[in-house]
C-alpha cells in the first residue's frame, strides 16, 4: 500500500498577512454569515478569543483587534504557491480541499535515503515559507488527512501505531453529513475504532453506500481520486551581454540566441506562442519592456526575429544596453492545418502572419479591420476592430433593404464651403437621444462644381456640413 | 598565311553575328515579345489572365477585365466614382483586401449595404509614403491579399517595378489610385485608366493596356448600379433638383 503524507494548513490566510512576527497585533479572520472567527493568531488567542466566536464577542474581548474577511481565492492561490514550492522536492502533489496538500511518499523514497531525510527536506522547504502546518503520514489519503487535521504531528510510518491513533479519533472528526454522524452515534459508535471494527459487509447492511464508500477509502480498500499538480510552463531566459551595446542593430545576434532557445523549448512541447516579452536592461536607466505579438501562433526563431527587428526599428535606447531577457508566459496549441493540401500555394505568408508583420512595423493602431454596426448615426455605423475579427459575413442573411451610403466618410464633419447642387434628398436622421450624442440631420446627395458626389447635411440650425464622399 | 587570315576573319565575323543575335534576343525578351518554354512561362502568361470588373461594357473594352495580377494605375479626381468602379470586382474576391492610406475613413456601413464582406478588409494608415509603399509590397508578397488599394501621389518607375514583382509573387492586384498627378512619364503598369466624371457615370480613357492598343474614350454607364448617383435620374425627376438657395427658401417658407 502506498504511503501518503498530508500537510494541513489551518491558517493560510493569516500566515500570508505578516512576515515579521514581532510586529503582530491581535488579528482574526472571520467568515460566514455570522462572521465567526475561523483563523486567529497567538496574540488574539492570548487576549481570550477562541475559534467559532462571533465577531461581536471577539471585538468585545479585545479592543485593538485587527479583523480581515476570509478570502477563498487568496487562500487557494497561496496553496498553489506552496505546491509549486514543494514541487522542487517532491513530485506527486495533490491539492486537497482549500487548505491541504497530499504528498505521495512511496514513490519518492527511492530518491531519498529514508523517510526521515525526505521529511527533513520537506520541513526545510516549509520553514522558509513561514506557514503554520500540521502533518501526518498514512496508508490511505483519507487516513493521513484525518490524522493531520487532528494535529497528529508525528513522523511515524508504523502501521499499527497509526491505526491506533486513528482509532482514538472521535466520530465527529469524519467529514460526513450530520445526519449520518447522528445515525452512527445512535447505534453506539463513538470512536473511529468502533467504526473500523465493523466488517464492511455488515456496515453495508446497516448504512447506505456513501458511508461504506467513505470507510473503504479510509481503510485504503477503495480508490481515492487524486489529481497531481502540474507546474505551469513558463520560459524565461536572460543573456548578459559581453560588452555594452549602443546600437540596436547589433542586438540581432544575441536576440537570435535567445529565440533559438525558445524554439527548442516550444518544439519539445509541441506548443506555439502568440506573444513574447523582451526586457532590455539599460545602464543607469529603467529597463525597457517590449511586447511582440503575432496574430498566429509561431515557434520558429527566424520568424520571431523578423518581427523583433521590425519592433526594434521603432525603439530608441536611452542608455547603453547591458543585458536582454526573454520571457514567454502564454502558450497555445498548434492549429490543425485547414487549407487544402492540393490547392496551389502562392505567396509566403498567411493572413494572420501578414497582420503581425504590419503591426510590428507600423504599430497596432495603424492596421485595423472595419466592421458595420447597427446604429443609425452614420459616424457610429462603422467602427474599427482588430483585423480578421469582423463578423460581418455571418449576418449577411439578415441584410435589410440596401441604403445608399458614401464609401468614404470624413473623419471629422466639416462645414460645407463650396457651392453644390442638391440631387437627392432629404433623408432625415434624428436619433441618439439616449446616449448624449443626439443628432437631427437632413442628408442630401449633392454634386459640386467639379462633379464630385458629396454627402452633405443640414442641421437644425440650417447650417450645412460635408460628411462623406461617394467615391 | 592567306588561309590563316581568312580563318581569323571568318571567326571574327561569326562572333560579331552571334553578338548581334544575342542582343536582339535580349531586346525582344525585354519587350516581352518572345515566348520561351522555361519555368517562367506560366507566370508571364498569367499576367494576361483577366478578372471581370462587373461592368460588361468595361470588360468588353478591356478584353476581359482587369488583369488577375499586376499593377493598375487609375488616375482620377477623388469622389467621382473611382471606388465604385472597383466595388463589383472586390465583391467577387475571396482573399483579403488591403486599403492603404485612404483619403478618408472607409465606411464599413456602405460596403455592407453594397454586399461586400467587410471582414476581408484591412485598413492601413501609414505615417509616411515610404511606409505606405512598404506595406503595399508586404501585402502583395504575402499572398494573403487578392487586391491592394493604394492611394499615393507620384511614383518612380523602380517603385512600380518592385510592386509588380511583389504582385507576381503573391498573385495579387494592386490599384494605384492617384489624383493631381504632375509627372507625365508613363509607368510600367499592366493597365492605366483615366477617369473623368460624366452624367451617366464615368468617362473612361484607357491610356495603356499591356498587349493591346490605345482606344478612344468611352462612357461607362453606372445608372443601373447606382441610379441615384447619375444625373440621368435628374432628368426624370427634375423637380427634385434644387440648389441650396432654393432649399433654404423652401425651408424658410
Amino acid at each position: 500500500m502506498a504511503l501518503w503524507l498530508y500537510l494541513h494548513f489551518p491558517q493560510l490566510q493569516l500566515d500570508s498577512l505578516y512576515h515579521d512576527r514581532s510586529l503582530q497585533q491581535p488579528t482574526i479572520i472571520v467568515a460566514g454569515r455570522g462572521h465567526s472567527v475561523v483563523q486567529l493568531n497567538f496574540e488574539a488567542h492570548q487576549a481570550g478569543i477562541r475559534l467559532d466566536m462571533g465577531l461581536g464577542a471577539a471585538a468585545a474581548t479585545c479592543s485593538s483587534l485587527c479583523v480581515h474577511e476570509y478570502d477563498k481565492a487568496q487562500t487557494a492561490q497561496r496553496l498553489v504557491e506552496l505546491a509549486q514550492w514543494l514541487y522542487l522536492s517532491t513530485a506527486e502533489i495533490h491539492l486537497s480541499g482549500a487548505c491541504g496538500l497530499l504528498l505521495k511518499v512511496s514513490g519518492m523514497l527511492t530518491m531519498y535515503r529514508d523517510i526521515t531525510e525526505y521529511w527533513q527536506t520537506i520541513q526545510a522547504r516549509l520553514h522558509v515559507q513561514n506557514v503554520c502546518y500540521h502533518f501526518s503520514l498514512g496508508y490511505s489519503p483519507l487516513a493521513a488527512q484525518l490524522l493531520a487535521e487532528a494535529q497528529f504531528d508525528m513522523l511515524c510510518a508504523d502501521r499499527e501505531r497509526l491505526e491506533y491513533h486513528l482509532g482514538r479519533l472521535p466520530i465527529s472528526a469524519l467529514a460526513l453529513p450530520n445526519k449520518q454522524l447522528q445515525g452512527l452515534v445512535r447505534v453506539g459508535i463513538k470512536s473511529l475504532q468502533a467504526l473500523l471494527a465493523i466488517p464492511m459487509l455488515e456496515l453495508g447492511k446497516r448504512f447506505d453506500t456513501e458511508l461504506v464508500h467513505y470507510v473503504g477509502r479510509l481503510r485504503g480498500k477503495l480508490h481515492h481520486p487524486v489529481t497531481f499538480y502540474q507546474p505551469p510552463e513558463v520560459f524565461e531566459r536572460q543573456l548578459t551581454l559581453l560588452y555594452e551595446l549602443e546600437n540596436l542593430d547589433w542586438v540581432a545576434k544575441p536576440l537570435l540566441k535567445l529565440l533559438i532557445q525558445l524554439e527548442q523549448f516550444l518544439k519539445l512541447r509541441n506548443k506555439l506562442t502568440k506573444s513574447i516579452q523582451f526586457t532590455l536592461v539599460q545602464r543607469d536607466c529603467e529597463a525597457l519592456h517590449l511586447d511582440i505579438g503575432s496574430a498566429e501562433g509561431e515557434y520558429r526563431a527566424d520568424k520571431w526575429q523578423g518581427l523583433c527587428l521590425l519592433v526594434l526599428e521603432r525603439t530608441q535606447l536611452a542608455a547603453p544596453l547591458q543585458s536582454i531577457a526573454l520571457s514567454v508566459t502564454e502558450f497555445c496549441e498548434p492549429d490543425e492545418i485547414g487549407s487544402d493540401l492540393f490547392s496551389e500555394r502562392c505567396g509566403t505568408m498567411t493572413a494572420a502572419g501578414l497582420v503581425a508583420v504590419l503591426q510590428a512595423k507600423l504599430g497596432t493602431q495603424a492596421v485595423q479591420g472595419i466592421e458595420p454596426r447597427p446604429d443609425a448615426r452614420p459616424e457610429l455605423a462603422t467602427s474599427q476592430c482588430p483585423p480578421l475579427t469582423s463578423r460581418a459575413s455571418s449576418t449577411a442573411s439578415l441584410r435589410p433593404t440596401p441604403m445608399l451610403r458614401p464609401n468614404l466618410l470624413l473623419p471629422q464633419i466639416l462645414p460645407l464651403q463650396q457651392p453644390v447642387t442638391l440631387v437627392h434628398g432629404p433623408e432625415r436622421i434624428c436619433t441618439g437621444w439616449w446616449d448624449g450624442h443626439e443628432i437631427e440631420r437632413d442628408y442630401f446627395i449633392a454634386q459640386d462644381g467639379s462633379k464630385r458626389w458629396l454627402w452633405v447635411f443640414r442641421d437644425r440650425l440650417q447650417h450645412w456640413y460635408l460628411h462623406g464622399v461617394f467615391s | 598565311m592567306l588561309a590563316l587570315l581568312i580563318l581569323i576573319y571568318n571567326t571574327v565575323y561569326v562572333y560579331s553575328k552571334v553578338c548581334v543575335m544575342a542582343n536582339l534576343i535580349d531586346f525582344l525578351q525585354h519587350q516581352n515579345l518572345v515566348w520561351q518554354g522555361t519555368e517562367n512561362a506560366p507566370v508571364s502568361r498569367q499576367a494576361y489572365e483577366t478578372v471581370s470588373t462587373g461592368f460588361d461594357d468595361l470588360d468588353k473594352q478591356l478584353r476581359g477585365g482587369l488583369p488577375k495580377q499586376g499593377v493598375v494605375d487609375i488616375q482620377s479626381q477623388a469622389g467621382i466614382g473611382e471606388l465604385r468602379l472597383l466595388l463589383p470586382y472586390l465583391r467577387g474576391q475571396t482573399r483579403m483586401c488591403a486599403v492603404i492610406h485612404p483619403p478618408a475613413q472607409l465606411n464599413a456601413h456602405a460596403l455592407f449595404h453594397q454586399g461586400v464582406d467587410t471582414g476581408r478588409f484591412l485598413v492601413i494608415t501609414p505615417n509616411s509614403p515610404q511606409e505606405a509603399l512598404w506595406a503595399a509590397e508586404q501585402c502583395l508578397k504575402s499572398g494573403a491579399c487578392d487586391s491592394v488599394l493604394l492611394w499615393h501621389g507620384d511614383l518612380e518607375i523602380h517603385q512600380v517595378k518592385r510592386l509588380q514583382l511583389a504582385a507576381q509573387t503573391g498573385q495579387g492586384l494592386i490599384c494605384l489610385l492617384r489624383s493631381d498627378i504632375k509627372q507625365s512619364a508613363s509607368l510600367p503598369v499592366c493597365l492605366s485608366l483615366k477617369l473623368m466624371p460624366h452624367d451617366l457615370g464615368l468617362t473612361v480613357q484607357i491610356t495603356k493596356r499591356r498587349g493591346g492598343w490605345a482606344k478612344p474614350d468611352f462612357i461607362l454607364d453606372m445608372s443601373s448600379n447606382w441610379p441615384e448617383l447619375t444625373s440621368q435620374s435628374k432628368a426624370s425627376k427634375s423637380a427634385q433638383v434644387v440648389t441650396i438657395a432654393q432649399a433654404l427658401q423652401q425651408a424658410n417658407r
